[in-house]
């Protein structure tokens, strides 16, 4: 039963981390319909709203009045953070034992082969995607 | 004891071979599990039998041998091990003690330093951290995780591929791929014949989040496809320098491979791996004990100075007190 909890606890913050990443991607304040568009994904209005009303409360996003409804924007990036967090991804190789980068290490022969393969998913996708 | 002794050497030389096409062919999961087992079992086997042949070399110097209260030409006659063999095990025996606390304080620090960069931009409880300079987008493992991403990188994306990004992350802190590379990372600094899972236990747990977020989206192919995509990106991003093709290519690039696995069928249970892969790691770890507990019998038995010692040498030898010496020494390997 906690297991449960806890993974419903985790799917609850990936939504509001996705909500959060479309916000930021638009980089203007987003109203809720607007929002549940740049999801790109099935999901009911209402969990959007939730969903946004649960990062207002957390001081991850702010809103404003857009006509009848609100328009949510992220709270202030971490402008000065950018620059301690590539220190420490550079600053010593060793550190991706701690850290999870996304794409670990690549080799700019690669370009092709990468070409190719994205070329080859793009043809495979069925429906998940825009 | 005199081949059983140096079989977690030869083990840990094949688990670290056979490392990274366990990682390949495994589900991912299953493979980060069971490499990490195996490399702290193969790490403490030989460790043990660096101990083993280190403390038999104590066995020559008089001083010890007082201590023992055993004549030290006696122990030599009876020593299985060459002189050269246990004095490079004491020296290889303190290096990699050192080397592990060198790893750790360097892995601790970066730990910390990762935590006091998430309290100071407002992370923590899994969320995402979106900042303005492009860099590349990580899982900081502190104060219940902190996903750090750029806007410019989060903009480019299609949101189905946007989710993706963020499960992936996600799942790197919910599953806690950091203590699985923490402890192969110490593993392999105790025994570095293995060095090769290290690599192997990265990759496995990058493989795990790519699947973790294709179940979350529901399509491979749109993890394939993000990863191509920010892959392609972060090239363009740096410019080529003379040196980094090198650089990198020498530590392997993994992107590809991460890429073809998830246009690729996913990968089955095989559990005849598994079991094979166990049961190397299991000689490895009776080789050891058996070992140890010969080196303890040859030096309970070897000829002494006084009759105390034939006296002892009985069922209740452990209380004899000429064990000692190699008590104290021994627990330290485990």
């Amino acid at each position: 039963m906690a297991g449960m909890s806890g993974r419903r606890r985790r799917e609850r913050g990936d939504l509001e981390n996705e909500v959060l990443a479309a916000l930021a991607a638009a980089g203007r304040p987003l109203t809720p319909g607007a929002v549940l568009a740049a999801l790109g994904r099935d999901l009911a209005y209402t969990t959007v709203m939730t969903t946004l009303t649960r990062l207002h409360a957390k001081d991850a996003v702010t809103r404003e009045r857009a006509g009848r409804a609100y328009a949510y924007a992220p709270a202030d990036t971490a402008t000065a953070a950018a620059r301690r967090m590539r220190r420490l991804l550079d600053g010593d190789a060793d550190r991706t034992v701690v850290l999870a980068r996304f794409l670990d290490e690549l080799d700019p022969g690669d370009v092709p082969v990468l070409q190719r393969l994205l070329t080859q998913a793009e043809a495979q996708h069925h429906g998940g995607g825009r | 004891m005199r081949v059983a002794i140096y079989c977690p050497f030869l083990v840990s030389v094949l688990l670290g071979a056979v490392a990274p096409g366990l990682g390949r062919r495994l589900p991912p999961a299953t493979a980060t599990r069971l490499l990490t087992a195996a490399a702290v079992a193969a790490a403490a086997a030989v460790s043990v039998s660096l101990v083993v042949l280190a403390a038999s070399l104590a066995g020559d110097v008089p001083i010890v041998a007082a201590l023992a209260d055993v004549r030290p030409a006696g122990l030599a006659a009876s020593d299985p091990v060459p002189g050269a063999v246990g004095t490079a095990a004491v020296v290889a025996s303190c290096l990699l003690l050192l080397n592990a606390a060198r790893i750790g304080v360097l892995r601790l620090r970066a730990l910390l330093d990762a935590r006091a960069l998430c309290r100071d931009v407002g992370g923590g409880q899994g969320r995402l951290v979106v900042v303005d300079d492009d860099v590349e987008a990580v899982a900081v493992p502190a104060a219940g995780g902190t996903i750090l991403a750029s806007r410019a990188q989060l903009a480019a994306l299609p949101p189905a591929e946007r989710r993706a990004l963020i499960l992936h992350e996600s799942a790197h802190l919910a599953h806690r791929h950091h203590l699985y590379r923490l402890v192969t990372d110490l593993a392999v600094a105790v025994d570095p014949l293995q060095f090769r899972v290290r690599g192997a236990v990265l990759y496995a747990t990058e493989r795990w989040a790519d699947e973790a977020a294709a179940a979350g989206v529901g399509d491979r192919a749109v993890v394939a496809r993000v990863l191509a995509r920010e892959g392609l990106r972060s090239v363009a991003a740096l410019p080529p320098s003379p040196w980094s093709a090198l650089a990198m290519g020498g530590r392997g690039a993994r992107v590809v491979p991460r890429v073809r696995a998830l246009l690729e069928p996913a990968p089955r249970q095989r559990p005849g791996l598994v079991l094979a892969a166990a049961g190397l790691v299991a000689v490895a770890v009776l080789t050891a004990m058996e070992a140890q507990a010969d080196g303890e019998a040859w030096l309970d038995h070897a000829p002494s100075v006084s009759d105390q010692v034939r006296a002892c040498s009985g069922p209740s030898q452990d209380q004899c007190g000429m064990v000692s010496p190699v008590g104290a020494v021994e627990p330290t390997g485990e």
